[in-house]
């Protein structure tokens, strides 16, 4: 077979025109869905996140907030759930509420509870047992 | 954040300090929707909305089934929703990211739906039947191209990428991009008189 040949008839299906409707329901309900998953956020109460192989409490964890943002982390609420997800909001050091978005799309806002800040090196512990 | 410095010079006449805030660096009003679609999903809606139908086109001539490309770039679009804060917007444009999305999910369609191969080319049908015959033949023979072959032919002519966009898509340097696809152009001419040719 020609070089030429070849490419006229890959260009020639390369411009094979796509006639769908332009839109895609699938697509939209899922954005759709998302949406509505961010407009009812669940409010949760975060006592610590695990940083590295650190349990670290919530206090110290705000005390470095602008190093956590964009990472995946675990957080422990008050009532002693763990997710998994990425802080989504930005957040200056200090700061001590925001939204993480688990890898399933679920959209929570957090309050950290600081109470422990002030024994921040105690209530750091391994968790792995180290 | 510390805004950066710009220092602009006019042939050596003066230099003058301006201070820009680096939020409003960016006129680009698709990397500024990028931005917004990785915590609001309306955006995202919107970049869904602009490069749709451009995604399924290069998916439906991988496939040839419309419906199943339809299928295929949901799967893209919300694959793309679940990595997007990911995406950074430096280096590769975002329409070269969603057809990298888009080819690994029409390849691995096909690895998991082996296709039959089609039959020769009869003699006595329509012009537009022996067409559609061709271009069964030719999807079956790119999809038996290594993955490197395949991504280089597929990128080069069945998306509006130009050498560089599919270079950046890639991450390879542009000449690389031409000699592989003189390379597996000779490939795929291989693979289709293997499987029956085209008149």
């Amino acid at each position: 077979m020609k070089e030429q040949q070849l490419i006229e008839i890959l260009e020639q299906m390369g411009s094979q025109e796509f006639n769908g409707s332009g839109t895609n329901k699938r697509v939209e309900r899922f954005i759709r869905e998302r949406e509505l998953s961010m407009s009812k956020k669940q409010r949760i109460t975060i006592v610590s996140i695990v940083l590295g192989s650190s349990l670290v409490c919530a206090g110290l964890a705000a005390a470095v907030t602008n190093q956590i943002v964009s990472q995946r982390f675990q957080f422990v609420t008050d009532s002693g759930e763990v997710f998994e997800g990425e802080i989504i909001t930005p957040m200056g050091p200090g700061a001590t509420s925001g939204t993480f978005v688990t890898s399933d799309g679920s959209v929570y806002e957090f309050d950290m509870d600081t109470d422990e800040t002030e024994s921040e090196t105690k209530s750091s512990e391994s968790v792995t047992g180290d | 954040m510390e805004p950066k410095t710009h220092q602009l010079t006019s042939s050596g006449v003066s230099l003058v300090s301006i201070n820009i805030p680096s939020e409003v660096q960016s006129h680009d009003p698709e990397a500024e929707l990028i931005e917004r679609a990785k915590a609001e999903p309306d955006a995202f809606g919107t970049l869904y909305r602009m490069h749709y139908q451009a995604i399924t086109a290069y998916l439906y001539r991988r496939v040839g089934d419309q419906s199943l490309a339809e299928d295929l770039a949901a799967d893209t679009f919300i694959a793309a929703f679940r990595s997007i804060r990911k995406y950074q917007c430096r280096g590769v444009p975002f329409r070269s990211w969603l057809y990298r999305i888009a080819w690994n999910k029409a390849s691995r369609w096909h690895t998991k739906h082996k296709r039959r191969i089609p039959a020769p080319i009869s003699q006595g049908v329509t012009q537009d039947k022996c067409q559609q015959q061709r271009n069964e033949l030719v999807r079956a023979a790119i999809e038996s191209l290594c993955e490197r072959d395949k991504s280089i032919v597929t990128l080069v002519y069945f998306t509006p990428l130009n050498t560089e966009q599919v270079a950046e898509a890639l991450g390879v340097p542009s000449g690389t991009v031409k000699s592989r696809l003189s390379r597996a152009r000779k490939a795929l001419a291989t693979q289709i008189e293997r499987l029956g040719g085209v008149s």
